[in-house]
């Protein structure tokens, strides 16, 4: 079976049981967790182009909850091996947050575990946030970026509110601010003035490096 | 019973394992990865099924028959097989639920112009978690199983001491959510709701709410009302419907005006698609 489509295959499974053993072969045969995740991204990236293909819509809504959730148990079962091989001096510490409306939590906790594994801290208020606890994140944890999170299309356009809150409160100097999810595009993260956009967790991790000249 | 996804398949193993596998004649994922490998490289394949779908029936498909066929979410562009799958199977019931706009058929009234001529019965519940009851015999004995849920909670001293599933939602995140009540306080209604809302869609459980949930699509929102109302009937708590009652006797039945307070300013719902399914409900609609 291709790599892509038996990625697929383990993060379509409801059981969740096919990606843990998807990796588990992989780790026995000696492959590196990062390599492991890559694919598994893989698998994702075209579960989100099936999501996207307006002509064709080959995957929904619970597709992508499913994949995500997968994509959460891989992570969490490939973390010590990840760990390990990655750095582990701290590279600066970043707020997250799913904005307001918007009740997914899988992409950003996928996000924050990578995060966590290439040395960042993480403080990570949840779901459905208000511009004002964003606002009260960067003034009490003072983190050098915030990163937001939506799935949905109609929940995305707060991210601009919570652009403009940190703006009126002269926080936005001292931030960089990454955007990401579903819903989000390069374009929509350059209209609203953030400072990069990641379309996946394992590309958000490398954007957070650059953004904070690691 | 069709199904297409990790969704569709939770229903198929919810309902399987919970009674329904002995009636089941057979299970098979219809996906549209099936027919492109079926006709290899053929131009327009779903205009061609769209004019012609009894030409596209998949040929792997086990030659069962059946009573009742469910449809489980389907892609939309796979609606125009069922009229000639249902013919083939033997099916007098389709039980064709929607619980997301991509399972929408697109030949919807087509699909249901073509099973009526066929003579076959079919419903389209939206969401599926919404089912309560048919005239239809087959669907009506299904639903007697699966459908809108239904609970029976015994408290004590201030808690959830038991909950009994009566009618599972057929993903079942009702027994899911069930489990996760047990020993909970029931004191504050308002707590009890957003624990049974959490729980229905948390996906930490075994089981849990997988439609749309888009603002603009709110399936899963809906559903998560039916099922804390549901809950709250079983701990004699005001359901909808009794919100609604009580401001029909001061004769302020307005949709406007019981979306602006139960779903904006209480948040007793999470989409006004529940005031508007309550009012229906209760002979009240505008």
């Amino acid at each position: 079976m291709s790599g892509v489509k038996e990625a697929l295959e383990a993060l379509l499974d409801f059981k969740g049981k096919k990606v843990k053993d998807f990796c588990l072969r992989r780790l026995e045969r000696g492959e590196r967790a990062y390599d492991i995740l890559q694919e598994l991204n893989r698998g994702l990236e075209e579960i989100g182009r099936g999501y996207e293909n307006k002509e064709f819509r080959r995957y929904f809504d619970s597709d992508l909850i499913v994949s995500g959730a997968n994509m959460k148990r891989a992570v969490e079962l490939l973390r010590p091996h990840l760990s390990g091989g990655e750095r582990r001096e701290k590279r600066g510490k970043i707020l997250l947050g799913t904005v307001k409306g918007d009740v997914h939590d899988i992409g950003k906790t996928v996000f924050s575990i990578l995060l966590q594994s290439s040395g960042f801290e993480v403080v990570d208020l949840g779901v459905n946030v208000d511009k004002e606890a964003f606002v009260r994140g960067v003034r009490e944890h003072e983190p050098q970026l915030v990163g937001m999170s939506a799935l949905l299309t109609s929940t995305a356009p707060y991210m601009e509110e919570v652009m403009d809150e940190l703006v009126k409160e002269g926080m936005r100097e001292k931030v960089r601010v990454i955007v990401g999810g579903r819903a989000v595009t390069e374009e929509f993260a350059r209209k609203i003035g953030a400072d990069a956009y990641a379309r996946d967790a394992v590309e958000g991790v490398k954007k957070c490096l650059e953004l904070v000249g690691g | 019973m069709l199904y297409r996804g990790p969704f569709g398949e939770q229903m198929v193993n919810n309902m399987v394992l919970r009674g329904l596998g002995p009636h089941t004649a057979g299970t098979f994922e219809l996906k549209p990865e099936i027919l492109e490998e079926e006709h290899p490289g053929e131009k327009d394949l779903w205009s061609r099924l769209w004019e012609e779908p009894s030409r596209y029936l998949p040929k792997r498909l086990p030659p069962v028959k059946c009573d009742l066929l469910l449809v489980l979410g389907l892609h939309s562009k796979l609606g125009d097989l069922i009229p000639p799958l249902a013919e083939r199977m033997g099916a007098r019931s389709v039980l064709y639920p929607i619980d997301d706009r991509q399972h929408l058929p697109e030949g919807k009234k087509t699909i249901q112009e073509e099973l009526e001529r066929k003579g076959v019965h079919v419903e389209f519940p939206e969401p599926f978690c919404a089912l309560e009851g048919s005239e239809d015999p087959l669907i009506r004995e299904f639903s007697l199983h699966f459908g809108r849920p239904r609970f029976r909670v015994k408290r004590e001293g201030g808690r959830i001491r038991a909950v009994e599933v009566l009618r599972d939602t057929p993903c079942g995140s009702a027994h899911a959510v069930a489990e996760k009540m047990v020993g909970v306080s029931c004191e504050d209604p308002k707590a009890l709701k957003e624990k049974l809302f959490f729980e229905h869609h948390n996906e930490e459980n075994e089981n849990y709410c997988l439609a749309e949930m888009d603002p603009l699509a709110p399936y899963m929102q809906e559903a998560g009302d039916l099922l804390v109302d549901a809950f709250f009937e079983a701990c004699g708590f005001p359901t909808t419907r009794d919100l609604i009652l009580q401001e029909a006797k001061q004769g302020r039945v307005d949709f406007e005006r019981l979306k602006r307070k139960l779903v904006e300013e209480e948040k007793r719902c999470e989409t006004e698609r529940t005031i508007r399914r309550s009012l229906r409900e209760l002979g009240l609609e505008a």
